[in-house]
Order: structure tokens, then C-alpha cells, then sequence
């Protein structure tokens, strides 16, 4: 097998512009397919993110703010609206509620956050029940703390890209006359949020208690509260609310999540249809580059047979050839691909500004691997096409059209 | 050995149907050294191809000590072809990709894999054909006469009975294609059967008998 592959290999290098022009084929069939997958998984693992961070399975607002809620939860925007902190407990006394995440929505800020200037909602959170922001933080960055904040990705400037690269990156905020250390940039989510500054539920509290700036929202207040419940349980959960807490009005995130998969249904259409056509093209062009290798060379396919090749075995030869321009190909295509999105996933997340988290490092070699795989698959029955055309002959007919 | 009986062969070409052999009756004994002769065209090549199991007759019966060969199918045609038909064909037939005694061991490799033993035997072989200090250099390098000696040596590698030859010295100068032909009446003093395809009619008077075709019927 290995004379065969090594045989093969040496035909390659022997046309070297076809055998160039061949394996440039594959890697551009495989980058595409690379690319349009991990842009896929990039957005999938968004959408979960979103749901995480906006759909939560029930929000619950102040009675009578039910029906912003849901844009609330899609846009990410602030509200001014308060409820007292004690709606906690009550919903602590509900035990199908699985976690709770309260925000407290102070003020827009209007200023420079990180060289930009501009509106910049800010939210206050508490950060050890938070199961909101998680799926938007990058790896660097320090813990939020009460001197710190944490900012959306457009709050962020130009400087968000460093932020998501460079752990030792430092910047600093003056919010309410305090000064706070931006701990980290979130990941862009598409929505409201982008713009918005976190802060936690004790510092908001004690720059209200300074005195010393315009805050006004009331104290020991909240404005909403994020629920996670068990699964099935979002409409028990939301009715036990309106029961048993009638300062609160609750809404269900099925509803929204339904709105995000629509609204990104034409993009994973129009994904799934570059891929198709991707595919299409690449068999095409394969047969095509085949087609005209094998018939350049079937007075030597003839000349195998005459000495005594049996059919398949050049068959396997020639699909060796084919495979291993493939791989060669699809693995150059991947890599090139891949290297430039790991060096460049902050630029590419903010250039993009669609809800983008990319994938970890395994999930991304399967996806490499993957794409590999069917560049090959696609070469090789590209190749066969023709080769199965030309062993179909006498050998001495394929000797006498090849002269 | 070899027995044609009533062989006809026809070709569909882009400008019709044309019938190359139209009934070759031929006997071939063992150890005979034949020259085939007549015009281009005349379809003396053709015939070479039905000797050598490249094609099929479109009619009539060929047995090879005697077994009908027209009714195989195409792998007892490969296996028959690579166990006892040896080809040196008109055209240069070396692989570029591969050095010279890869070339001599090519019907091996195409048939599975290449030992110690073929490529002892192989040098052995380029030996005899004059070349045995070149097994390692790149075929491309060798001149026309060369390559030729080193398409007989890989025709011997299997130690076939039969040793098929379409126009061997084609293109070759005249020292050249005497010593190429003496190199194959070796093979054949050596106890192979030799079917030459030639235009010379010098080269065909060294043989044991010459085979005339003209519009694919024998004129002997």
C-alpha cells in the first residue's frame, strides 16, 4: 500500500501546475465548508447563549410591565421600572424555580465609556447568581468585584479587541463620579446589551447610599428577575408567580426563543445553501480536473492493463492520487482558515456584529476533520466518475485513443 | 501453443464502424520468433492486441495452449496477461515518476507489491539488456535505444511464455535497433515465443517466419 501512496504521491509532483491547480480546489472547497460549518456552530452556540442570557424560561417585571418584558428580553435594553427586593423571597418559596438572576436597571449613562462617547444603559447584577452574562465572556479578563465593571462589546470601543485578547489590558471608567476598572468586554450579542455597562447589585447600591450623583431608583428595589425552572415547568412556574406574587407580572421565554430561531432561520437557509452549492460546485470541478487528468494519461492507464493491472487496482491508483490531493488540500484549505479565525475571533465577532460565539478547540478540530473528510469524499468520487469511464475500455482501445 | 481460428475484429470510431481483422487464421508454436508485417492500417497492431488479451474478438476463437480465451472474463484476461504475456510496445512506455529498475519491476507493483527478490530480479534482467549500472536513474534520463532495452527488461520480469513487440525498434537508428533486435531473439533463444509488429523487412527476414496482413486478411 504504501509503494501505491507513495507511487501516487509521485504523480502528483510530476504535473505540478494541474496538481496545483487540483489541490487549490480542495482547499478552497474545504475552507468554505470550514467556514460556512464554524460560522453555523458560531451562531448556534450564540442562540443558546441568548436564550441563556434573555430567554430565560420567565422573567419577571413590576405588575403591569408584562408586555415590554419580552421585547425587554430580546432587545437586552433598560427600563426604569422597580419592584421591591422582596419579590426575592417570595420566589424563593416557589421550588420548581431552579436559579434567579435579579437586575437592577439604574440609569443611562451618557459620557465616554473606553473612548467612546455615547447612551450607555447600566444594569446592576449580582454576579454569584448571574446565569445570564456567562455565555458572553471571554477567557480574559479579571473578576467583577465592586470596584470593577463589566462592559458590552460596542461600550467597549475599539478597544474591546483588546480587552477579549489581553488579560494585563487595563482601562478605567468614571460612572456616577466613582471611579470603576473595566474587569471585562462581553462578546457581541446583537442586541441592547452591546452597549450596556454591568455593575454589581452592591456597588449600585452604594452609590445610591453616597448620595453624591443623580441616582434615584428606590432603594432595596429590583427590576427584574431572570428565572431558570425545571424543564416543562415555565407556565406552573409563571402561574404559581401571578399567585403568589401579585407585585410581580411573569412571562415565558418559549415565546422568545421561538422569535430568535425565526429570526435566524434565513441565515442558517442561506448557510446550509452556500454549503450545498459549495458541494455541488466542488464535485464539478473535480470531475472536470479528472476528467482531463485521466484522458491525458489513458495510454498509460492502457499501458497498465497491458502489463498486466487488473481494472481495480488502477482504480485504486488513481483514486489514491485523487485522495491525497484532497486531503493535502482540504488540510491546507482548514488550516489557513482556522489560523485566521483563531488570530482574528475579537475583530471578526465585532465586524460581524451578529450574536458569534465561536466554538472551543475541540469541537473545532472535529469540525476541521470533518471538512477534511468530505473534501476527500467529494474528490474521490469526483475522480471516480471518469476513471470508471476510461477502465470501461479495452486497455488496447485506451492505448490507441491515448496516442 | 497459440491458435487463432476465423478472428474478426470490429471498431466504432467517430467516423463509423471499421473492421480491422477480417478472419486471421494462425498457428504459433512454442519458441517461435514471428515478425507480422503489412501497411499501416492493415491491422497487424489489432492482432497483436488480441494475442496479448487486450481486446476481443468480435468474432472467431483463439486458445492459448489450448484454452479458449475469447469466453474469459476480464479478470482470468488480467491474470492470463500478467502470468504469461510479456509487452513491448511502439511507443515510449516508461514512467517518468519512476526510476529504471521501478519501471522493470512496474508489472509487480501493479499487481501488488514489490519485493527483494523482483528487485534482484530486476537488476539481473537490466544486466542482460546492457543496463545494469542504471537501475537508479530516473527514466527520463535514458535515450530512446536505452528505454526500449529497459521496456524489455520489465516485458521478462514475469517470465512470460509470450513476448508481444508492436514496431520495437520504431525510431530507433539502425545500431540500436540491431542490437534491440537481438536482445529479443535472446529472449526468444532463451525459450520464449516472439511476435514482432515490424515495417522493416531486414528485421523481419532474422525471424522464423513472417506474417503478412493487408486490409486485415493474412496474405502469407
Amino acid at each position: 500500500m504504501w509503494q501505491r501512496i507513495r507511487w501516487a504521491w509521485r504523480n502528483l509532483w510530476r504535473k505540478p501546475l494541474r496538481s496545483s491547480l487540483l489541490l487549490t480546489s480542495t482547499a478552497i472547497t474545504s475552507a468554505i465548508l470550514f467556514l460556512s460549518y464554524f460560522f453555523l456552530m458560531s451562531v448556534q452556540q450564540s442562540l443558546t447563549a441568548s436564550e441563556a442570557r434573555f430567554g430565560a424560561d420567565v422573567m419577571v417585571v413590576p405588575k403591569n410591565y408584562g408586555k415590554v418584558a419580552e421585547q425587554l428580553m430580546i432587545s437586552g435594553e433598560v427600563s426604569p421600572f422597580y419592584m421591591p427586593a422582596s419579590v426575592l423571597d417570595k420566589l424563593r418559596e416557589i421550588p420548581e424555580i431552579e436559579q434567579m438572576a435579579p437586575q437592577l436597571f439604574l440609569e443611562t449613562f451618557s459620557g465616554t465609556c473606553c473612548q467612546v462617547e455615547g447612551e450607555f444603559p447600566v444594569i446592576a447584577f449580582d454576579p454569584n447568581r448571574d446565569f445570564t452574562l456567562r455565555g458572553f465572556l471571554s477567557g480574559t479578563g479579571r473578576e467583577l468585584t465592586k470596584e470593577k465593571v463589566i462592559v458590552g462589546n460596542d461600550a467597549g470601543g475599539k478597544n474591546a479587541i483588546y480587552h477579549l485578547r489581553y488579560k494585563a489590558y487595563q482601562e478605567r471608567l468614571t460612572l456616577f463620579g466613582r471611579d470603576f476598572e473595566v474587569a471585562r468586554v462581553l462578546f457581541p450579542t446583537g442586541t441592547g446589551a452591546d452597549k450596556t455597562i454591568f455593575m454589581t447589585l452592591d456597588a449600585a447600591r452604594e452609590l445610591r447610599a453616597s448620595g453624591r450623583n443623580q441616582l434615584q431608583f428606590p432603594p432595596d428595589s429590583i427590576s427584574v428577575v431572570l428565572l431558570k425552572t425545571a424543564l416543562g415547568d415555565e407556565e406552573f412556574v409563571k402561574r404559581q408567580i401571578e399567585r403568589k406574587v401579585p407585585e410581580a407580572s411573569a412571562v415565558t421565554g418559549s415565546q422568545l426563543r421561538e422569535t430568535i430561531e425565526r429570526q435566524l432561520l434565513p441565515l442558517r437557509l442561506l448557510s446550509y445553501s452556500m454549503i450545498g452549492v459549495v458541494l455541488l460546485m466542488a464535485a464539478v470541478q473535480g470531475m472536470t480536473l479528472f476528467s482531463a487528468l485521466v484522458h491525458e494519461r489513458m495510454r498509460e492507464i492502457g499501458m497498465f492493463r497491458a502489463l498486466g493491472s487488473g481494472k481495480w487496482t488502477v482504480y485504486r491508483l488513481l483514486l489514491t492520487e485523487s485522495l491525497l490531493s484532497s486531503v493535502v488540500g482540504g488540510t491546507v484549505g482548514v488550516f489557513v482558515v482556522a489560523a485566521f479565525l483563531a488570530d482574528n475571533q475579537a475583530v471578526i465577532a465585532k465586524l460581524f456584529q451578529l450574536p458569534l460565539l465561536f466554538p472551543e478547540f475541540l469541537p473545532s478540530v472535529g469540525l476541521a476533520l470533518m471538512a477534511i473528510l468530505l473534501t476527500s469524499l467529494i474528490g474521490m468520487i469526483a475522480a471516480a466518475v471518469p476513471i470508471r469511464s476510461i477502465l470501461r475500455q479495452d486497455p488496447y482501445d485506451a492505448i490507441r485513443e491515448g496516442e | 501453443m497459440l491458435k487463432l481460428a476465423g478472428v474478426k475484429k470490429t471498431y466504432k470510431s467517430p467516423q463509423g464502424f471499421i473492421r480491422a481483422l477480417r478472419g486471421i487464421d494462425l498457428e504459433i508454436a512454442d519458441g517461435e520468433f514471428i515478425a507480422v508485417m503489412g501497411p499501416s492500417g492493415s491491422g497487424k497492431s489489432t492482432l497483436l492486441s488480441i494475442i496479448g488479451l487486450l481486446s476481443v474478438p468480435t468474432k472467431g476463437s483463439m486458445l492459448i495452449d489450448g484454452r479458449e480465451t475469447s469466453g474469459l472474463g476480464e479478470r482470468e484476461r488480467t491474470k492470463l496477461r500478467s502470468a504469461q504475456i510479456g509487452f513491448v510496445f511502439q511507443f515510449p512506455s516508461l514512467v517518468s515518476t519512476l526510476n529504471v529498475r521501478e519501471n522493470v519491476v512496474l508489472p509487480k507493483l501493479l499487481s501488488g507489491a514489490v519485493t527483494a527478490a523482483d528487485r534482484r530480479r530486476a537488476d539481473e534482467l537490466l544486466a542482460s539488456v546492457g543496463l545494469g549500472d542504471r537501475g537508479e536513474d530516473r527514466s527520463f534520463a535514458l535515450s530512446g535505444g536505452e528505454q526500449r532495452r529497459v521496456a524489455l527488461a520489465r516485458a521478462l520480469i514475469n517470465d512470460p511464455m509470450l513476448l508481444l513487440a508492436d514496431e520495437p525498434t520504431g525510431a530507433l537508428d539502425e545500431r540500436t535497433a540491431s542490437e534491440m533486435i537481438e536482445l529479443l531473439h535472446r529472449a526468444n533463444a532463451a525459450g520464449k515465443t516472439v511476435v514482432m509488429v515490424t515495417h522493416d523487412k531486414m528485421l523481419a527476414k532474422r525471424a522464423h517466419r513472417v506474417v503478412s496482413i493487408r486490409d486485415g486478411v493474412m496474405v502469407e
